[in-house]
């Protein structure tokens, strides 16, 4: 049992209360301004005096738990002396409660997130059951621990390294008390989801919801560069921890986040430096500016992510940025390239997309979506050489399989025997019809498309036929049915 | 001269979505059938050996899908077609109607020498089926108003006319390169005359 639900229990009047903060900022801390939590993981009364000096008060933070909760806390919330049966009805009554919620309520939010916790202290519990009637003397240091959102397990900084001593000389430091992890003598957790490294003993007092949790709740990086608010707004606190900030002492001093606009204190924003993706969506400035751990956590979360509409957010780049356009070029013959490979049982046989585009596939889906890392080979022209490679092997395979040959076009204007493809140069694609042309025979019939028009007559004729024939129909019918 | 006799027939279906020319195809090639639609992306070819005039010829029935979504591809495998099949379904008048604009353009991607005679066979699939909607009489005269193209009613769940309109439509196939070979013992004038004489292009572009 994850030892906050123990500390709940061990002041149990104050339980109410701490379930109301750690809620609240849960919530809070999925809203789109905070990155900041309560002290859901601060133990016994520590906790209780540090809730009352944290509790909402800026207007960013006011996020009150759902009415509702308050009363059905008691039957969503345990103690450590609770079994798997008690861990089963919560989780049934947490779930009826999610289907009776409002959809996209702060209230249904809390719930699922509740209910996910709930789920995982119930294998935990199994698997420490499981593992006692395996055998009594092994401790439970395999299980996963999951704690605000975290799923850690535990961390062998040499296992799998090549070179013992001098993985031993990699400092590693705990995210959550900054101090060196000595990995010779200290256990310590590592969040298999987003990589926040932990000492064992600060496990249970780790504050800052994991940034998986947060990068699935906001779905996409923060859109507005740096949007601070100031540090008045924030109550001269860390927007993680809650510490009071103060600029004569450096040990407290404020650090703003460049990702989030808000500001930390020092424990909570290293001044690791990043690119900003905002920053890059707006002016195409890669330059690193100095971001909080919670920052960097979640920017990397989001660097593989095929998220960013970059022609919608900001479609005057595409003027300015001859690499960007040059990747949309080649992203768009892509697609049409695919086209082909989706159809061709031979393609699909060799695994050519997967092979070529492994985990980018978005590259080749269609050229709307870029992820981070995308962006960032754009500047440094690594996406251009990797796309130019992949084109060549499609193009290679397309011009030489025969059934990707037979599904190429013939310009219908010249009727020039030679095939010609959507992706080939000097051609251009009807956006209505998807019929291929030779550039220069379609400019000849002023930019008119012959199927286009075939089509509209067609469609005219029928609707004349249709109005004509419905009286018809219904003689021709009876004259069937007579002979 | 001799060595031009060609032994591949190639043969097109086409229609709508969901008429049944995938299940024809694999009726007629692999005596199969089955009740799950599952639409045909792109387009893919089976082969068949077949006896004709006493002539073992290769049969290559071209299947192609008849969703608009999945006509994002080119259709240059119409060209050096043989013969075209048009499949509709009896118990839906569109995909009768629509017989017409398959028909017309195939005729212009494949660009056939003589448009006029080239060989189509007409299949009213799905007679099997209690909700008839569109009558012989009214697609056989269609069929007579299009130069008299054969015309027969297949079922292909119950393999009922499948294979004996494959034998017809390989045969005419046949017929319409019988007729190419004799036209091609002056290969050149025929290659400027069908460049010149297609219907429909008026200019003569070299690109």
């Amino acid at each position: 049992m994850s030892s906050w639900r123990d500390s709940l229990t061990s002041i149990p009047g104050t339980v109410a209360q701490l379930i109301n903060e750690s809620a609240s900022s849960l919530l809070h801390a999925s809203s789109s301004l905070g990155s900041t939590v309560g002290p859901l993981g601060s133990t016994g009364s520590g906790s209780e005096g540090g809730s009352e000096e944290s509790a909402p008060q800026g207007e960013y933070r006011a996020l009150p738990i759902p009415a509702s909760l308050v009363r059905e806390q008691w039957r969503l919330i345990f103690t450590s002396d609770a079994s798997i049966q008690d861990l089963h009805a919560a989780i049934a009554h947490c779930r009826d409660l999610v289907l009776l919620s409002e959809e996209l309520s702060d209230e249904r939010r809390w719930l699922v997130r509740h209910l996910v916790d709930l789920r995982y202290s119930l294998q935990e519990l199994e698997e420490a059951q499981e593992q006692q009637s395996l055998s009594s003397d092994i401790v439970v240091m395999n299980a996963i621990r999951a704690v605000v959102g975290h799923h850690f397990v535990p961390h062998y900084p040499h296992h799998g390294k090549r070179n013992r001593l001098q993985a031993a000389a990699r400092r590693n430091y705990c995210d959550h008390c900054t101090a060196i992890i000595w990995s010779v003598v200290q256990a310590s957790y590592v969040c298999s989801d987003c990589g926040f490294l932990v000492h064992q003993k600060c496990i249970d007092s780790v504050m800052r919801v994991c940034a998986h949790v947060q990068v699935s709740e906001r779905q996409h990086p923060i859109s507005e560069i740096c949007p601070e608010i100031g540090l008045a707004a924030q109550g001269y606190k860390c927007a993680e921890c809650g510490t009071l900030l103060n600029l004569k002492n450096t040990w407290i001093e404020p650090r703003l986040c460049d990702y989030s606009g808000l500001y930390y204190c020092p424990r909570c924003n290293w001044n690791d430096s990043n690119f900003i993706p905002a920053r890059i969506i707006h002016n195409w400035d890669f330059s690193p500016r100095r971001i909080s751990r919670a920052a960097l956590q979640e920017i990397r979360l989001f660097l593989n992510k095929p998220l960013i509409r970059l022609e919608e957010d900001n479609p005057k780049l595409f003027v300015f940025v001859e690499k960007l356009c040059a990747v949309k070029k080649l992203r768009q013959n892509l697609v049409h390239m695919r086209h082909y490979l989706a159809a061709c049982r031979i393609a699909s046989e060799l695994k050519l997309v997967d092979q070529q585009l492994g985990c980018r596939r978005h590259l080749a889906q269609s050229n709307e979506f870029y992820s981070l890392k995308d962006l960032t080979q754009v500047e440094s022209g690594a996406l251009t050489d990797f796309l130019q490679g992949v084109f060549k092997s499609f193009d290679e395979h397309i011009r030489s399989c025969k059934m990707c040959l037979a599904q190429a076009y013939i310009c219908e204007i010249c009727s020039n025997i030679k095939v010609i493809f959507p992706f080939d140069d000097g051609c251009i694609k009807c956006d209505q019809c998807n019929s291929i042309f030779h550039r220069v025979c379609l400019t000849r019939k002023n930019m008119i498309c012959p199927k286009c028009i075939r089509i509209q007559e067609r469609r005219l004729q029928l609707d004349r036929i249709r109005s004509t024939e419905e009286e018809e129909v219904s003689t021709d019918d009876e004259v069937a049915l007579a002979e | 001269m001799s060595g031009r006799k060609k032994s591949l027939l190639k043969v097109i279906i086409l229609g709508d979505s969901s008429v049944g020319k995938t299940s024809l195809m694999n009726q007629y090639v692999n005596k199969r059938f089955s009740n799950q639609y599952k639409a045909t992306i792109g387009a893919d070819f089976c082969t068949k050996e077949v006896v004709v005039n006493d002539r073992v010829v290769t049969m290559q029935i071209w299947d192609t899908a008849g969703q608009e979504r999945f006509q994002s591809l080119g259709v240059a495998f119409y060209r050096g077609a043989d013969c075209c099949v048009l499949v509709y379904d009896v118990t839906a008048p569109n995909s009768f109607k629509n017989l017409d604009s398959w028909r017309d353009e195939f005729l212009i991607q494949a660009s056939p020498r003589d448009p006029e005679h080239f060989p189509f066979v007409v299949l009213g699939n799905k007679v099997d089926l209690d909700n008839r909607q569109v009558s012989t009489r009214r697609a056989q005269q269609w069929c007579q108003s299009k130069n008299d193209i054969p015309y027969y009613e297949t079922s292909a769940k119950e393999g009922f006319n499948v294979e004996m309109a494959f034998q017809v439509i390989a045969k005419n196939a046949l017929e319409l390169e019988a007729e190419a070979e004799v036209i091609n013992d002056f290969p050149d004038q025929i290659t400027l005359g069908s460049q010149n004489n297609r219907p429909g292009n008026p200019d003569n572009c070299q690109c």
